[in-house]
């Protein structure tokens, strides 16, 4: 039987949050993936060696408790145990500072007066992200959503912002589309917190510190929460793999059906109402709903298809930015290495190698012109150190991501893949001086082996840029930001709508809801 | 050097380009009359403009219409290409033949009106007001198709008027005579003849290539000597052109991407050219919008032909309802020598001009002598067109 009521083509995350949502609703779902993987970006595809594992991303920031409830996470075996992980920036000087708690409410390293200056920072910041939350993770409001609940919202968030008086108000509207670099220099004094501020706001975006707007992926950040922690940055019990399984259980267990190794080729269509999905087999599955969690630039170019698409639509499409500029590179170990000015405790913390705010803008200047980084910006984590029950035989994983690596490269990603590897190395030796002998195994990922591997153009984590102009109801498109398509019946979900990259979910929640308040109404 | 360069390339610091026919008719020219038309000079009045609306109504004139902007479209998907671009559908349209069509943006509004012509499914001309090349070749990403502008390439020229078939038959050029209107025939040295113009009366069209435009303006303008040859300037052709009902872009309605203002943009339905919209086929720029806009009766606006009592023309006039609500604006008005009549095309504001036509008044200001008379003048809704010339029509075509 191949005729579903609902076709999901890509079993990412947001694929597999829509299909919970839809399943249970008593829907009849297929999930339909290209690999022999569940969990899409975040899915263990990348092979170490033969027995080891790491996916790319390592933390969650956003994975808010209602989501969790939606989705019966915590049926399906995620543990709600909360690992904050602390970050420490750190330099080539064996200086560092240790920041902890739900985004650096413990500071080491510091002195007071800095402590209170960045108490005063992170009150404000805190504040506007609270302002920006309530936008997150809701379907964002646009030409057809915008009921008079909707807009209350805004009036809500209006009147917040308002009460707090006149400066804070002032406040939001001037700090709101500055560089975070400006904001940093004017607040706080600390190099290595800066850089390190500096690199969570810029990190899987195309801008730097010192570019306008930047500010704005560190509310980003800050917006985001794991079960009620704002701010925090989590590892979830037993690493990402672990929390990918309990989507993709509470999925089945909903009933939804997956089929892995069969890629959706081509949209079915008949007078612009989509009717199924044939896969590169030449196989045919029918349904009145699909729903392409794939990056829009695929779902539209490929899927829809230029010719269906309108002039003025396939122009802004086109000029989506989706070539991503974040590497990662896996390193197995033979032992725990031995730091010279790091405890071994804080082994657990996420270590960022984030001297000062020139030096994230510095390494950002190469990757305007497709080239790779002086000294390359990185955060690195042993996921095997934070988590016991991560721990396997084969030894101890590094996951390190690497911030300004550009998609295209002047000399190739070939040639260039040693040189970078070689970079980081010699930066890990000045905190680990004995690292370089006991890596058993490495792999680099760069954004043009995501886009082989994941199957995402431009190989960006975020599928597109996720600045500014394509945020809220402008992502992917401001017409299309209602997880809707041209197409009737096919809708949109995953990093490149509402609200974007990382584990949150909350894009797949969406585009279910729209199609189940679709439906209802007869519409689309 | 990098001075110059900008200087020679920017139209706003060149003088006017000259078209192939440049010479002949400002050798006529006893008027100043020149205005801009997409960067050539062109005439608005040779002579005298009611001679020349003559010539088009009783003999034969001449306008040079070469500055219109040509596309030329070719390769294997040129048809569906065209089908996404157009509302009409080209796969009904026959070789050697003119389609009058539109197209529109995303949202259902139109951007040009203009003429194509199909020489065969893979290879054909579009001819427009205004230049689209940058949306013309977005629209053509994923086609495989070969798209170029030969404007400079290839000049035109209009022979409209009763006694204009009988000029090309002098001419030699007999082939004319079982072209019916809108079909076109291609004779040697590339020359094209179509049964088509902008008068809404016996007429041709002739596109050639630049080199030959002077020798075949001789060979015409000696074959109508005794015939009532006359060059002529758009002033004549407007008037023409109003009494057969037919609009221009820009001047009766704003095209999409000249409209400043939100409000000014105007759907197909909006401009009297709902027939043109094929709702059959399955896809065009701006089907969706269409679709969405007829079904919740979205349009404000409907195209109107009005005939005005008196003798005044009412060109830019405000139309009241019941001498006191504005419902609409006069876009093109003239004395109508052929009907006798003051006649006008205009934009009204729905409900009125569809489904309330009565009580309809225009305000006119005439100016005489440094006064103004102030008229309010009643209105009737009528079709188009003013004036119906069944020489238009009757092929083999009549022959004086």
């Amino acid at each position: 039987m191949k005729s579903y009521d609902v076709i999901i083509i890509g079993a990412g995350h947001n694929g597999m949050a829509a299909s919970i949502k839809l399943a249970k609703t008593g829907r009849k779902v297929l999930i339909l993936e290209s690999s022999s993987e569940f969990g899409g970006m975040a899915s263990s595809n990348i092979l170490l060696n033969d027995n080891v594992n790491q996916p790319l991303p390592h933390l969650i920031n956003h994975l808010c408790s209602k989501s969790i409830k939606d989705l019966d996470l915590i049926k399906y075996g995620l543990k709600t145990k909360k690992f904050f992980i602390p970050s420490i920036s750190v330099d080539k000087n064996q200086n560092y500072i240790s920041f902890s708690g739900s985004y650096g409410s413990q500071i080491d390293g510091i002195d007071s007066n800095e402590k209170a200056n960045w108490e005063k920072l992170k009150k404000r910041m805190f504040f506007q992200a609270n302002l920006l939350k309530k936008f997150l993770y809701k379907s964002p409001i646009n030409r057809e959503n915008n009921s008079l609940f909707d807009k209350l919202d805004f009036l809500k968030t209006g009147i917040n912002l308002r009460i707090k008086g006149r400066e804070e108000f002032q406040e939001f509207f001037r700090m709101m589309l500055m560089c975070v670099a400006d904001i940093l220099e004017e607040e706080i004094n600390n190099d290595l917190l800066r850089g390190l501020l500096a690199f969570d706001a810029t990190l899987g975006i195309n801008l730097g510190p010192r570019s306008p707007t930047s500010y704005m992926g560190l509310l980003y950040r800050l917006a985001g929460e794991f079960n009620g922690a704002q701010g925090a940055q989590i590892f979830p019990e037993g690493g990402i793999p672990k929390l990918i399984e309990t989507f993709y259980k509470s999925s089945t267990s909903a009933g939804v059906k997956f089929i892995f190794k069969n890629e959706a080729k081509n949209l079915i269509f008949e007078n612009n109402k989509v009717t199924g999905i044939k896969t590169q087999n030449g196989e045919e599955f029918f349904a009145d709903i699909v729903l392409s969690s794939v990056s829009p630039i695929k779902t539209f170019f490929d899927f829809i298809g230029p010719q269906r698409l309108d002039t003025g639509l396939l122009r802004e499409i086109k000029s989506l930015r989706y070539k991503g500029n974040v590497s990662k590179l896996n390193l197995l170990l033979n032992k725990i290495p031995k730091s010279s000015f790091l405890s071994n405790e804080q082994l657990s913390a996420r270590i960022t190698y984030t001297p000062s705010i020139n030096h994230v803008e510095k390494n950002f200047n190469p990757s305007k012109y497709q080239q790779l980084p002086e000294d390359p910006n990185f955060e690195l984590l042993f996921p095997s150190i934070i988590d016991e029950t991560n721990i396997n035989n084969n030894g101890i994983i590094a996951s390190i991501i690497i911030q300004n690596t550009p998609y295209s490269l002047k000399d190739g990603w070939d040639s260039s893949k040693k040189l970078l590897y070689n970079k980081i190395m010699l930066t890990l030796e000045t905190i680990f001086p004995d690292i370089k002998k006991s890596v058993l195994a490495s792999k680099l990922i760069s954004p043009l082996d995501i886009e082989t591997i994941f199957n995402v153009p431009g190989g960006h984590w975020h599928h597109s840029e996720l600045q500014i102009d394509r945020m809220y109801s402008l992502r992917p498109v401001f017409k299309y930001s209602s997880y809707r398509t041209p197409i009737h019946g096919l809708y949109i979900c995953g990093a490149g709508t509402h609200p974007g990259g990382g584990i949150s979910g909350k894009s797949g929640i969406n585009a279910a809801n729209q199609i189940i308040k679709d439906q209802k109404q007869n519409k689309h | 050097m990098k001075k110059e360069l900008i200087k020679s390339e920017s139209s706003f610091n060149n003088p006017l380009k000259k078209t192939p026919f440049y010479e002949k008719f400002s050798s006529q020219m006893t008027q100043g009359y020149w205005y801009d038309w997409s960067g050539y000079k062109a005439a608005s009045i040779i002579q005298d403009q009611e001679l020349e609306y003559f010539a088009i109504r009783s003999t034969t004139s001449l306008f040079d219409i070469s500055p219109l902007i040509k596309y030329r479209i070719k390769g294997k998907d040129t048809e569906k290409f065209l089908n996404k671009l157009t509302v009409r559908n080209v796969i009904l349209q026959k070789n050697n033949t003119v389609q009058y069509t539109l197209w529109c943006n995303d949202d259902g509004h139109v951007l040009d009106d203009g003429t194509l012509f199909k020489f065969s499914k893979f290879d054909y001309r579009l001819c427009c007001q205004e230049r689209h090349l940058p949306w013309l070749l977005d629209t053509a990403i994923g086609f495989d198709i070969e798209l170029f502008e030969e404007t400079d390439l290839v000049a035109g020229l209009s022979i409209q008027g009763p006694t204009s078939a009988s000029v090309l038959n002098n001419a030699g050029f007999s082939i004319i005579n079982t072209l019916k209107p809108f079909d076109f025939v291609t004779i040697e040295k590339n020359i094209l003849i179509s049964r088509t113009g902008f008068t809404g009366d016996l007429g041709y069209e002739i596109f050639l290539p630049n080199q030959l435009a002077n020798n075949f303006w001789d060979k015409i303008w000696e074959a109508g000597k005794y015939l009532g040859i006359k060059a002529i300037g758009f002033n004549a052709l407007n008037i023409a052109r109003v009494e057969t009902g037919f609009i221009v872009a820009n001047s009766d309605f704003i095209t999409a991407e000249h409209a400043i203002r939100n409000n000014r943009t105007r759907n197909p339905d909006e401009i009297g050219l709902s027939w043109m919209v094929d709702m059959s086929k399955p896809f065009f720029n701006g089907k969706d919008a269409i679709v969405k806009i007829r079904k919740n009766n979205l349009s404000k606006y409907v195209f109107a032909a009005l005939e005005i009592d008196g003798k005044e023309p009412a060109d830019g006039a405000i139309i009241y309802h019941d001498k006191k609500h504005e419902v609409g604006i006069i876009t093109a008005a003239t004395w109508s020598p052929t009907a006798k009549k003051s006649i006008a095309l205009a934009s009204m504001k729905l409900p009125y001009g569809q489904k309330i036509k009565s009580n309809l008044w225009v305000e006119i200001y005439a100016l005489r002598e440094l006064e103004y008379y102030k008229m309010m003048k009643k209105v009737s809704i009528v079709k188009t067109p003013f004036v119906k010339l069944k020489r238009r029509t009757l092929t083999p075509p009549l022959k004086n």
